[in-house]
């Protein structure tokens, strides 16, 4: 089998050379090319004495360019799969990249954001040494089925790592706070920060794990993520060892209690998102063995890269904007949503969130549009909602049921048609919600339409 | 009034499920929904209702479900006997079935039909669509499941002209007795098929039209064009 291994890695060692020679970095294809060779190459390959994981449904990427970015202002040399997939492909790319040709790992430190769904075939031989699990919330229902599945799923894989792995957890995500009761837990929790999330009407979890009572609120911070309890038993957030108080997301800084010191950061993002997301990175920075002062400098001098920011042109000054979401991903959507409800400008938004890559194959199901809080678009700086793709009559029955007036819905089968009902006056932006996975067709729709109003401009 | 009765909606709608008795009771002022959750006696065991509801749940949930059921299986039967509306989706069609298999588990269920249940939670979760035909309506379905369900000696609901029924090999679909109906699709069902959401709302002599009727059909026609035949060239 060993063999196989020197075969797998030579072999991937070649593609590598191979994509750089014809410009094609950034893809998986070494990693894949290797596990498909030798099917154990993780289990085999050289790996970096420190390995920290990512896991959880949302913020994996936005955590893991943080936690690298900050360790490399640090000093280290990190290796990171930030530029390829989180699945075993896309690790094994990146430690293939971390590898000499003979198999020897240059790295010292790695950062892998890793996919839910793989935990079985990345935890027992990447072995992390730290897991953050940002949080647990619904997915894609034909992957990854409900949390409770996938929160079963990661603690059997837990268990298998059970000495190694200290697991940094968000004590205030009544799911994933459960995690891993045989591992070391180390626990990261907010004081109330006034964020008055919207309620949804398909919560991520509703009952207690335990008991099966009603799971309540001190405060939440979005969605399910909260300071919960069981209104029928002790299931309640846990003590956390990193609390965060006094957060002012507007004055962009918060004060960290870990025992009975006090620390004040910066806050990298007004979101309350990335505010747990930085809470994380600051208990793993402690972990490590980083003081409060180093921590507060690394801090002050990165930047959040979060891959979903919008991107906006100004023209006639009105702002088009793209912004990326996941269609199919109720939880995700349903956030978007209540953002572009509490963003205050009067706008049109064009929905570009329909599957793309199914071809002529509608294997689009319905259930996540009927799980996301479309009714967070029934707001009166919501102008227009053109729906654009083929899911566009599902999704206007959606608006409608919503409560949307039907005078606001316009529906367009092809997306290149979204121009010709986007508004011209009586709105500062418009914003394209398009798919994550296809970014650059969001950014076509979006130019297609300040095109068009240029075009019509010229003409008059 | 009518009176459905939504069983244990703190467990039964992980998929979106509650939008089938929400969009029954916002098509019809007759109609009133009583949410029973799983500390209470559901309604239906000391009084009659209209129609009785429960929908898709976690393994756990279940298992759990199956045994709060477990004592009114008698009065289940007397109210499919007597034509009560059952609509019932996604994996609690498998609580009225003998057990579910789970490796080496067995979990009794409540043996009202002749079937099994076998959960397959190590493999790929099975997803698909399917299009099903029960008294001149074409059914649209979505699957999204760890289990299958076998044995032949039931009533299916919907003959199937696409995809797959009860397991693999099976060209049939769902469970239908009396005013009894069982499906494996999950979600909102009943406003993906506005044509059989108006069926129901005849069984219980509701003869309103649906909310957004028209926007409904259009869009259950979409849907069921593009099952047949692909998404539509201008939609590319």
């Amino acid at each position: 089998m060993k063999l196989r291994y020197y075969i797998a890695l030579l072999l991937a060692k070649m593609s590598v050379i191979a994509l750089k020679i014809t410009k094609h970095n950034g893809t998986n294809f070494p990693g894949a090319v290797a596990v498909k060779i030798c099917p154990q190459f993780l289990q085999y390959a050289d790996k970096p004495k420190r390995i920290i994981g990512v896991t959880g449904t949302n913020g994996k990427t936005t955590s893991t360019n943080l936690i690298c970015d900050v360790l490399e202002q640090a000093g280290l040399k990190v290796l990171s799969n930030r530029a390829g997939s989180n699945l075993n492909s896309g690790i094994s790319t990146s430690l293939i990249n971390g590898m000499n040709i003979f198999g020897k790992q240059k790295y010292e430190t790695a950062v892998f954001e890793m996919d839910e769904r793989s935990a079985l075939k990345l935890y027992p031989y990447l072995k992390p040494d730290y897991l953050i699990v940002t949080n647990l919330a619904r997915d894609s229902i034909g992957r990854n089925a409900h949390p409770e599945y996938i929160f079963n799923f990661l603690n059997n894989a837990l268990k298998i790592v059970e000495d190694k792995t200290t697991l940094i957890l968000n004590s205030d995500d009544p799911v994933s706070s459960n995690l891993g009761k045989g591992n070391k837990r180390i626990f990261m929790g907010m004081a109330d920060c006034n964020a008055n999330p919207f309620v949804n009407s398909s919560p991520d979890v509703s009952y207690c794990p335990d008991c099966g009572g009603k799971i309540r609120y001190n405060y939440r911070f979005y969605r399910s993520i909260g300071n919960f309890y069981c209104e029928d038993c002790s299931y309640s957030t846990p003590e956390a060892k990193y609390f965060a108080e006094d957060v002012d997301l507007k004055g962009g800084k918060f004060t960290v209690k870990e025992g009975d010191s006090r620390t004040e950061f910066p806050l990298l993002s007004n979101t309350v998102f990335n505010a747990l997301n930085e809470l994380a990175l600051i208990g793993l920075l402690r972990e490590l063995g980083f003081e409060n002062e180093k921590i507060f400098d690394l801090l002050s001098n990165v930047k959040i890269t979060d891959t979903r920011r919008e991107s906006a042109v100004e023209y006639n000054g009105v702002q088009y904007c793209v912004y990326a979401a996941k269609g199919q991903l109720a939880s995700s959507s349903s956030t978007i949503f209540e953002f572009m409800a509490k963003e205050e400008s009067v706008k049109d938004l064009v929905l570009c969130m329909d599957e793309e890559t199914s071809g002529t194959h509608p294997d689009e199901t319905l259930t996540w549009m009927y799980e996301a809080d479309y009714e967070f678009l029934n707001r009166d700086n919501i102008h227009k909602i053109i729906v654009c793709g083929h899911m566009c009559k599902n999704t206007k029955l959606r608006l409608l049921l919503a409560g949307i007036p039907e005078d606001k819905i316009v529906t367009v089968f092809n997306e290149h048609d979204a121009k010709y009902h986007v508004s011209r006056e009586g709105i500062e932006k418009v914003y394209v919600l398009n798919e994550v996975d296809s970014v650059r067709r969001g950014f076509k729709v979006r130019d297609e339409i300040v095109e068009y109003f240029k075009g019509l401009d010229r003409n008059e | 009034m009518k009176r459905i009765e939504f069983l244990y909606p703190e467990y039964c709608f992980i998929f979106a499920e509650n939008y089938n008795v929400d969009y029954l009771k916002r098509s019809s002022a007759e109609i009133e929904v009583i949410e029973t959750n799983h500390k209470e006696t559901p309604k239906f065991v000391t009084e009659d209702v209209d129609m009785v509801y429960i929908g898709c749940l976690t393994e756990k949930k279940q298992e759990d479900v199956a045994s709060l059921l477990m004592p009114y299986k008698e009065r289940i039967i007397e109210l499919i006997e007597k034509g009560t509306v059952f609509l019932v989706t996604g994996n609690s069609i498998e609580l009225f079935g003998n057990y579910i298999k789970d490796k080496e588990r067995k979990i009794d269920c409540l043996g009202i039909f002749n079937y099994y249940a076998e959960r397959y939670m190590d493999v790929v979760r099975h997803n698909s669509l399917f299009i099903g035909e029960f008294d001149g309506m074409e059914i649209v379905g979505h699957r999204s499941q760890f289990s299958f369900i076998y044995g032949d000696d039931f009533k299916p609901f919907m003959n199937l002209t696409k995809g797959i029924g009860m397991d693999k090999k099976s060209t049939v679909e769902g469970v239908h007795v009396n005013n009894f109906f069982a499906t494996y699709s999950l979600g909102p069902f009943l406003v993906v098929n506005p044509l059989f959401a108006k069926y129901i709302l005849k069984l219980m002599d509701i003869d309103t039209p649906l909310l957004f009727e028209k926007e409904a059909v259009e869009a259950y026609e979409v849907r069921l064009d593009e099952l047949k035949n692909g998404i539509r060239k201008e939609a590319k």
